[in-house]
């Protein structure tokens, strides 16, 4: 028996929370991008895109932002690899069990307090230095935040994400029945190595993809990371178009919206790579 | 199990039809408050800013005056008024972008009551139409201010016609240790030399006292004031500023970390300078010094000193955005923030240690013996010296204008 | 093979604790200057000032982050289970389930950036609703796409059987479904609670800064350089999740991003 609910109800509600913010928010930064809206409006103007791409910081912010988040990621899958092979059962019981997920508790903005607080100059890993007399000023500490190298975006991400990606290696052996497939090619005289890189290596990597790229799509977007601990050229996607919406130029606020729907362009391009050919949900 | 199960299978759609519900309706049903204030008396006034909210918006960098808002107007405004202050952080830019923004939405029931501005914030306010004026004459505690004095009339040469109320002097400073840095340099000659005998221990600041840094030396090179004064002059400043970018852009590999990164605000700059990894932090006020050695922030050798420039002194304002929902409780909490009392608390070190807007020969007896009694500043200079040396702020376009080339021409250029 | 050392056991062990070890000390810091390691005394005057209402208002900022998430939290359980039931068993699951998914995963700042001239004309920027609903936005999809992999065969079939035998639908959602979901539905609320106790991007737009939850606290202390206060705050912040990982890890494992 089927009430007239049924339908509209989930229906409304997908529309609510999802398509109609989705629809317009990105159509109100398409037609603020292009003149269409806003203040500063005067008619239809590519003036705005054109000024974006011109001034460097676009194109250099998507570059940024996607080698930070491949560095990341690709970092967060060895180390969570390694320790999902290596330590799996010390992951499943004793305190290894809690500790390892620790940094999951961690929301973005903690995590990269905190990492300011241990990286900086005058953080805690100088002063231990300091003690050991190893440096001698807070100027002679290898600056590691804010630093030409990223050296504090990335340790706090991978700080944050590695949890979930050995979260994820364990799940994917447990499903797949790794320790059996393994056993039968080594009976089949597979040897180890072989097995590795022949058999449990690409089967994970297949598995888990789709998740690494939803991972990717999160640090893609992550802000409170990189304003923190970034440098103020080039900056993340995020933190550049936040930047643009808020100046005294306020010819930049179309801009900033430029940049939004790029970006947004570029999610909804890698969410289909990531979702469509699998037929398969990511592990959220 | 029942209950629950009823919320899960019976109660989840209507609860899914009631929530859109509410946004849908909240989005209809906006009340607006017409809270004009022209020709209304002061006790009209009072009356009917009784048991309203203020949200204001204010730069949150100095803990003490954090601690000012918080700790003694917050409540001297519920026991005396019935007024209820939030404070919100939030400057410059992000307010001129809310204002913007709930013009653009057609809201006319505004999110921040009251704002702490000035300069290039005002100006560009001023040119959106943004703020609700004029307003000063109708507070009584205006009688206090002299308006005829041109630091308080100008907000960077603006006329400000009664659209933001004063509500504290600045003056800018250069911040050193003397127990580090033995001859302090004051020009920028003096400066290129040093940052290369101790390379890594300067940096500028991205946000306005970093901006007010480079006007400092834009003024310099200009050869004075005089020379920037009066409306905006592209020409002047196309030759000072390329100056000014080419000697930063020269100098920046000495700066703090090969001036391949800026620290986002002053606050940071400050914090590197205590730490001991900056030779030279800056300041608005003369009262810094005092208040951070205190707060063992800064060294005890610390000290003040003013650039080559001049002391570039301006006057901070409160603003009212065109669409606040309570005008006449803004203006009361303003009209509190200008009394005798709350001034004179905030001008000793214990509590904000700003300098006083009030003119003080219009002062009671009791509130100049109260001023009188003031501790003196053990760092801060003498008031001759920076009256000797005090120079005034240029049009906002300037300060404009080097934020956004400061962007352009320095952080971004490798 | 799949052990390995202890002593690299120790280190992943001290890897992930010392940011709250260090985090604890610096909340309970006065006087921590270069080049001290240990702060120059130890003090609870910054945890009595929260515990005394001393602090900024930190204990209101607590009690609204838990209210606006206990709310989402339960707001997108509620209705993600019966939403993800249809979508489970619609004809076009997949596309149904991109278009959730997109909200999803776009950065929240950008997106509110987007979103706030439409939350302004509705009258829902700057207070309590605009940002649960904005949070609801994320929350939402999330508690969808989780819950939609509660619907599949196995349960299908339960209900299946169980009509078949001649059980209403009241007694199968009442003694299969819900019993079955249980653990899902739990699992759901304390991920949409932690996504909300987590978010700072759209809550920091939408809400102006006049929402002030303890993630947006955590941002003022920085930049008002009040170390020991943004330490405290972070310790709060974490808290809530320490504890649930302790209760029940897979409360926690699956929100974090």
């Amino acid at each position: 028996m089927k009430k007239w609910t049924d339908d509209i109800v989930p229906r409304l509600l997908l529309l609510c929370f999802a398509v109609l913010p989705l629809v317009l928010g990105l159509g109100y930064a398409l037609l603020y991008s292009f003149g269409i809206v806003g203040t500063l409006s005067t008619g239809v103007t590519t003036l705005y895109w054109a000024a974006a791409f011109r001034s460097g910081g676009l194109i250099s912010s998507f570059v940024y932002s996607i080698y930070l988040s491949i560095v990341s990621i690709c970092l967060c899958s060895f180390g969570g690899l390694w320790l999902a092979c290596h330590m799996r059962d010390r992951l499943r019981q004793g305190i290894l069990s809690y500790f390892i997920y620790l940094p999951m508790a961690f929301p973005a903005v903690v995590t990269a307090f905190f990492f300011l607080q241990f990286l900086s100059n005058a953080g805690f890993l100088s002063r231990v230095l300091y003690l050991l007399g190893w440096v001698h000023t807070a100027a002679a500490f290898p600056g590691l935040v804010n630093d030409r190298h990223d050296i504090g975006i990335i340790m706090a991400q991978f700080f944050s994400t590695l949890p979930v990606f050995v979260l994820l290696f364990l799940s994917v052996i447990e499903n797949e029945n790794l320790r059996g497939l393994t056993q039968i090619a080594q009976t089949l005289g597979a040897g180890s190595r072989q097995t590795w890189w022949r058999l449990t290596l690409p089967l994970l990597m297949k598995k888990s993809a789709p998740t690494l790229v939803l991972y990717f799509i999160f640090k893609l977007g992550s802000y409170e990371v990189p304003l923190l601990l970034g440098r103020s050229s080039p900056e993340t996607i995020s933190v550049l178009t936040v930047r643009k919406m808020q100046r005294f130029n306020l010819l930049d606020i179309p801009q900033g919206y430029a940049i939004a729907v790029l970006y947004a362009m570029v999610v909804m391009l890698l969410l289909i790579v990531s979702l469509k050919p699998s037929k398969q949900e990511a592990y959220v | 199990m029942a209950k629950i199960s009823t919320i899960f299978f019976s109660w989840w759609k209507t609860v899914g039809l009631v929530v859109p519900a509410f946004i849908f309706l909240s989005c209809s049903n906006q009340q607006v408050t017409d809270s004009n204030t022209a020709g209304m008396s002061w006790p009209a006034v009072l009356a009917a800013a009784k048991g309203k909210t203020v949200v204001m918006n204010m730069h949150m960098g100095d803990k003490k005056a954090n601690s000012y808002m918080h700790d003694y107007v917050v409540p001297a405004l519920k026991k005396q008024f019935d007024i209820t202050l939030t404070i919100a952080p939030g400057q410059g830019k992000e307010i001129i972008n809310n204002i913007m923004s709930e013009k653009e939405s057609g809201n006319r029931k505004g999110q921040i009551d009251l704002c702490w501005i000035n300069g290039e914030t005002f100006y560009q306010l001023r040119q959106l139409n943004g703020l609700y004026g004029p307003f000063t004459n109708q507070l009584p505690n205006a009688r206090l201010i002299n308006f005829s004095d041109p630091l308080i009339r100008y907000d960077f040469q603006e006329e400000v016609n009664g659209f933001e109320a004063p509500w504290g002097k600045a003056y800018f400073f250069g911040v050193t240790d003397t127990a580090r840095v033995r001859k302090i340099p004051i020009t920028m000659q003096d400066f290129s030399v040093y940052w290369k005998e101790h390379p890594g221990r300067f940096t500028i600041p991205q946000d306005f006292m970093g901006l007010t840094l480079l006007k400092s030396w834009l003024i310099e090179l200009a050869g004075g004031i005089s020379n920037l004064d009066g409306p905006f002059n592209e020409e002047r400043y196309q030759k000072s500023s390329a100056q000014l970018w080419k000697f930063v852009n020269d100098n920046k590999q000495y700066f703090w970390k090969n001036g391949e990164t800026f620290p986002a605000s002053g606050t940071t700059v400050s914090q590197l300078f205590g730490n001991g990894e900056l030779d030279f932090t800056f300041a608005f006020g003369n009262a810094d010094a005092d208040k951070k050695v205190a707060e063992g922030i800064y060294p005890p050798s610390a000290h003040l000193f003013i650039l080559a420039a001049g002391c570039t002194s301006n006057t901070n304002y409160l603003g009212i955005p065109f669409n606040a929902s309570v005008k006449p409780a803004s203006m009361v909490v303003c009209n509190f923030l200008l009394s005798p009392e709350a001034q004179v608390k905030k001008c000793d070190v214990a509590s904000w240690g700003s300098d006083m807007v009030l003119d003080y020969s219009r002062l009671d007896p009791r509130w100049k013996a109260a001023y009188d009694a003031i501790p003196p500043l053990r760092y801060g200079l003498p008031q001759a010296e920076i009256r000797q040396k005090s120079i005034k702020e240029t049009k906002p376009e300037y300060m404009i204008r080097i934020a956004d080339d400061f962007r352009k021409n320095v952080i971004e250029k490798r | 093979m799949s052990n390995g050392r202890p002593v690299t056991a120790f280190f992943v062990v001290v890897w992930c604790t010392v940011p709250a070890v260090v985090l604890l000390m610096l909340s309970f810091s006065a006087g921590w200057r270069f080049p001290l390691v240990l702060p120059a005394s130890f003090t609870a005057g910054h945890w009595e000032d929260f515990f005394t209402g001393n602090s900024s208002d930190l204990q209101a900022s607590c009690l609204v982050s838990l209210f606006i998430a206990a709310f989402v939290g339960g707001l997108a359980t509620i209705l993600g289970f019966g939403c993800s039931r249809w979508i489970a068993s619609h004809r076009r699951k997949n596309l149904l389930l991109f278009i959730a998914y997109f909200p999803f995963v776009l950065s929240p700042v950008i997106f509110a950036v987007c979103l706030k001239y439409f939350f302004l004309r509705a009258g829902l920027a700057g207070n309590l609703a605009g940002v649960i609903f904005a949070q609801l936005i994320i929350a939402f999809p999330y508690s969808t796409i989780f819950l939609v992999s509660f619907w599949n065969n196995t349960i299908r079939n339960y209900v299946a059987v169980a009509s078949t035998l001649g059980s209403g639908p009241a007694y199968i959602n009442r003694h299969i479904l819900l019993p079955a979901a249980k653990s899902f539905l739990l699992t759901c609320f304390f991920q949409c609670f932690m996504i909300s106790w987590f978010e700072y991007g759209l809550t920091s737009v939408i809400g102006y800064g006049k929402v002030q939850t303890l993630t947006i606290k955590v941002f003022q202390f920085i930049g008002e350089a009040n170390i020991y206060y943004a330490a405290l705050s972070s310790c709060l912040l974490i808290l809530p999740p320490v504890l649930l990982l302790w209760f029940n890890k897979k409360f926690v494992l699956q929100a974090a991003r």
